[in-house]
C-alpha cells in the first residue's frame, strides 16, 4: 500500500509540476484523438444523413455491417491498416506508418462506423411529422437534411463525443500505428502500457489519472448533452 | 400565381399500399377561389385525399393536375411549394416562433429582409407579434396551431388545405379558424381544401362538400336525410310524409338528402324555377360558423344554412311561418 501511496503522490508531483514528458503525450494523445474524431465526423454525419433518409435495399445489412464494426476489436483495425499503409503495402510510398498522420487515419477508421451508426439512430430518433412538415415547407431534398441535422443536432454531438471517448482510449491502433514512438507518437494509453512494464509507474500512474479525467470529462459533456436534448 | 378555371384535376387516381385501394377518384374538379369541404368518418380516406392534394406525392395511376399542370415527380417539388398544408397536429422545428415562421421563406431562397418584413406582418395579421421571441415549446396548443398557420400562409401558397382543422382547439381558436376560411372564401383567395366530421360546419363555411367513403366520393350530406321510396314516373321521393321533387334523370333511390346551403327561406311562396316547396314553422335556430343553422318544422324536420345578411333582411324567429324552397337538383340520391 505504501508503495501505491507513493506512487501516487509521485504522479500528483508530475502533474501539477507540469511534467514536460507528462504534458507532451497528453498533448499528442488530444491532438491525434480530436483530429480523427474531426475527420471522421464530416464523412460518418453525411452517411448517416443519407442512410437514415434514403431507402435502398441493402440499407439492412449496413445497419447489421454498423452494429458489428462499432465493436470490432481495435487491434484488428490496426493490423489491417498496419497491412495497408507498411512499406511493401498498397499506400506504402506515402510513408504514413509510425506517423501521428497514420495514428489520425487509424482511429477514424475506428470511430467511423461509430458516428455513422449513432448518426442514423440519432435522425431516426426525430420526430415522425419532421419529414412532412420538411416536405410540406417546400425543401428540397438537401435542404430536407439539413433540416434534420439541425433537429438533431444534440444527439449527433453526443455521437461524435462517444467516438472521441472511444479514441482516447484505444491502445491497438495507435501502438500497431504510431509505433510509440517518444516525443513524436506516444499517447496516454500507450505510454501507460511501455512504463509500466518498464516500471515507471509513477509516469503511468499519472497518466492513468490524466486518461480518466479525460474520460470523466467525456461522461460530463455526454450527460450535459443528455439533459439538454429536446 | 395560377390563373387555371380549377386548382385540382383528379381522373382516375387510385391510391392503395398493396392492398384494395385507400382513395379511389374517378372524377374530381375543384374550383380555384373555392372552399371546398371534405367530410367523412375517421378512416374514410379524408387523409389520404388531403395529401394527394397538397402533392406529398405523385399519384400512382390516373392524373393528377394542379393548376392546370400536371404532377410528375419531376414537376412535384415545384408545384409543392405553390400548396400550404396545415396538418392536425402539426409539428414546429426546435427555436423561436419567429424562426418557425420565416423557415419556409428561407427555403424558397428569400432575402434576409424581405423575410423580415413578411414574417412580422404576418405575425400582426394573426395576433402573433408578442410571441416572436417565444420557444415554442412554451405555446400553448392552440397557440402552436396558429403558429403553424402562420408558417404555411407566409409564403403565400395558393391552396390552403386545412386537415381536421376544428379538431382539438378550444372554442375561440377554432371561431378564429372559421372566420379565417370564411374571409379566404370570401376573398376567393387563396383557394382551400379542408376536412372535418363535423358535417354542419363544413356545410356553413364551405362553398362545395364533400362526402368520403371508402376512399370513393360519394354525397355528402349527413344531414336532411330521408328514407323513403321513389315514384321514377313522376320523379317524386316519397319519404311517407313529404314528397320530394328529385331529378329527372334518378332511376333509382332509397335514400335522399338535402343540401342545407341550397335550402331557401321565404315569407312568403316564392315565383322561382325551384321545384320544392313546403310550408313549415321555425322550431331552432342556431350560428354555425359564418351562417345561421335554421331547424324548419315541414312534417319533415329540414336544416337550411342562412346567412347572417339574408337573416338581416328577413328576420326569423322561432315559431314563424316560413316556406321552405329548394331545386330537384339540390336533392341528392343513392
Amino acid at each position: 500500500m505504501d508503495y501505491f501511496l507513493a506512487a501516487g503522490l509521485a504522479a500528483l508531483r508530475l502533474i501539477v509540476n507540469f511534467d514536460d514528458q507528462l504534458w507532451r503525450i497528453v498533448i499528442t494523445s488530444l491532438a491525434v484523438s480530436l483530429s480523427a474524431v474531426l475527420l471522421a465526423a464530416i464523412p460518418g454525419i453525411a452517411l448517416g444523413v443519407a442512410t437514415a433518409l434514403w431507402r435502398f435495399p441493402a440499407r439492412a445489412v449496413v445497419r447489421h455491417g454498423l452494429n458489428a464494426l462499432m465493436a470490432v476489436p481495435t487491434v484488428v483495425v490496426g493490423l489491417l491498416l498496419y497491412g495497408l499503409l507498411s512499406r511493401r503495402g498498397p499506400f506504402g510510398e506515402y510513408g504514413l506508418l509510425f506517423t501521428p498522420t497514420g495514428m489520425v487515419l487509424g482511429q477514424a477508421v475506428l470511430v467511423l462506423p461509430i458516428i455513422w451508426n449513432l448518426v442514423i439512430t440519432a435522425i431516426e430518433s426525430t420526430d415522425p411529422r419532421l419529414a412532412l412538415t420538411c416536405r410540406l415547407l417546400g425543401a428540397n431534398l438537401t435542404q430536407q437534411a439539413g433540416l434534420f441535422v439541425r433537429e438533431a443536432r444534440v444527439a449527433m454531438l453526443s455521437a461524435i463525443v462517444m467516438a472521441f471517448g472511444r479514441a482516447i482510449g484505444e491502445v491497438g491502433v495507435a501502438m500497431m500505428l504510431g509505433g510509440n514512438i517518444a516525443g513524436y507518437t506516444r499517447i496516454m494509453t500507450t505510454a501507460i502500457a511501455l512504463e509500466t512494464s518498464k516500471g515507471d509507474f509513477e509516469l503511468a500512474l499519472a497518466l492513468g489519472v490524466l486518461l480518466l479525467a479525460v474520460a470523466l470529462l467525456v461522461n460530463g459533456a455526454l450527460g450535459l448533452l443528455g439533459r439538454t436534448r429536446r | 400565381m395560377s390563373t387555371a378555371l380549377y386548382a385540382w384535376e383528379l381522373r382516375q387516381v387510385v391510391l392503395g399500399y398493396g392492398g384494395p385501394p385507400v382513395l379511389n377518384i374517378e372524377n374530381l374538379q375543384i374550383e380555384t377561389g373555392s372552399v371546398t369541404a371534405i367530410v367523412g368518418r375517421n378512416g374514410a380516406g379524408k387523409s389520404t385525399l388531403l395529401r394527394t392534394l397538397a402533392l406529398q406525392a405523385p399519384p400512382a395511376s390516373g392524373a393528377l393536375r394542379f393548376g392546370g399542370e400536371r404532377v410528375t415527380s419531376a414537376t412535384l417539388v415545384a408545384l409543392r411549394r405553390r400548396v400550404g398544408l396545415l396538418p392536425q397536429s402539426p409539428y414546429l422545428l426546435h427555436g423561436t416562433v419567429y424562426a418557425n415562421v420565416e423557415l419556409g421563406l428561407r427555403l424558397r431562397g428569400v432575402t434576409r429582409g424581405a423575410r423580415r418584413i413578411s414574417v412580422a406582418a404576418m405575425l400582426e395579421r394573426l395576433g402573433l407579434h408578442d410571441l416572436a421571441a417565444r420557444d415554442v415549446r412554451a405555446l400553448s396548443g392552440g397557440e402552436a396551431q396558429k403558429v403553424a398557420l402562420a408558417r404555411v400562409l407566409v409564403f403565400e401558397p395558393e391552396v390552403l388545405i386545412f386537415d381536421e382543422p376544428f379538431t382539438h382547439l378550444d372554442a375561440k381558436i377554432a371561431g378564429e379558424f372559421s372566420d379565417f376560411i370564411a374571409a379566404c372564401g370570401a376573398a376567393r383567395t387563396p383557394t382551400v381544401v379542408f376536412s372535418s366530421h363535423d358535417e354542419l360546419r363544413a356545410q356553413a363555411l364551405a362553398s362545395r362538400v364533400l362526402g368520403i367513403t371508402d376512399g370513393k366520393l360519394g354525397p355528402a350530406a349527413l344531414v336532411n336525410v330521408y328514407g323513403g321510396q321513389l315514384d321514377p314516373s313522376q320523379h317524386l321521393f316519397d319519404t311517407g310524409r313529404l314528397s320530394i321533387q328529385v331529378g329527372e334523370q334518378i332511376r333509382e333511390a332509397t335514400r335522399i338528402a338535402i343540401d342545407p346551403a341550397a335550402v331557401v327561406l321565404s315569407p312568403a311562396p316564392l315565383a322561382s324555377s325551384m321545384r320544392n316547396s313546403f310550408t313549415g314553422r321555425v322550431v331552432g335556430l342556431a350560428e354555425r360558423g359564418d351562417g345561421v343553422l335554421v331547424t324548419i318544422d315541414a312534417a319533415e324536420r329540414i336544416l337550411a344554412i342562412v346567412s347572417h345578411s339574408a337573416l338581416r333582411d328577413a328576420p326569423l324567429a322561432i315559431g314563424a311561418t316560413v316556406w321552405v324552397s329548394f331545386k330537384a337538383s339540390a336533392v341528392q340520391t343513392w
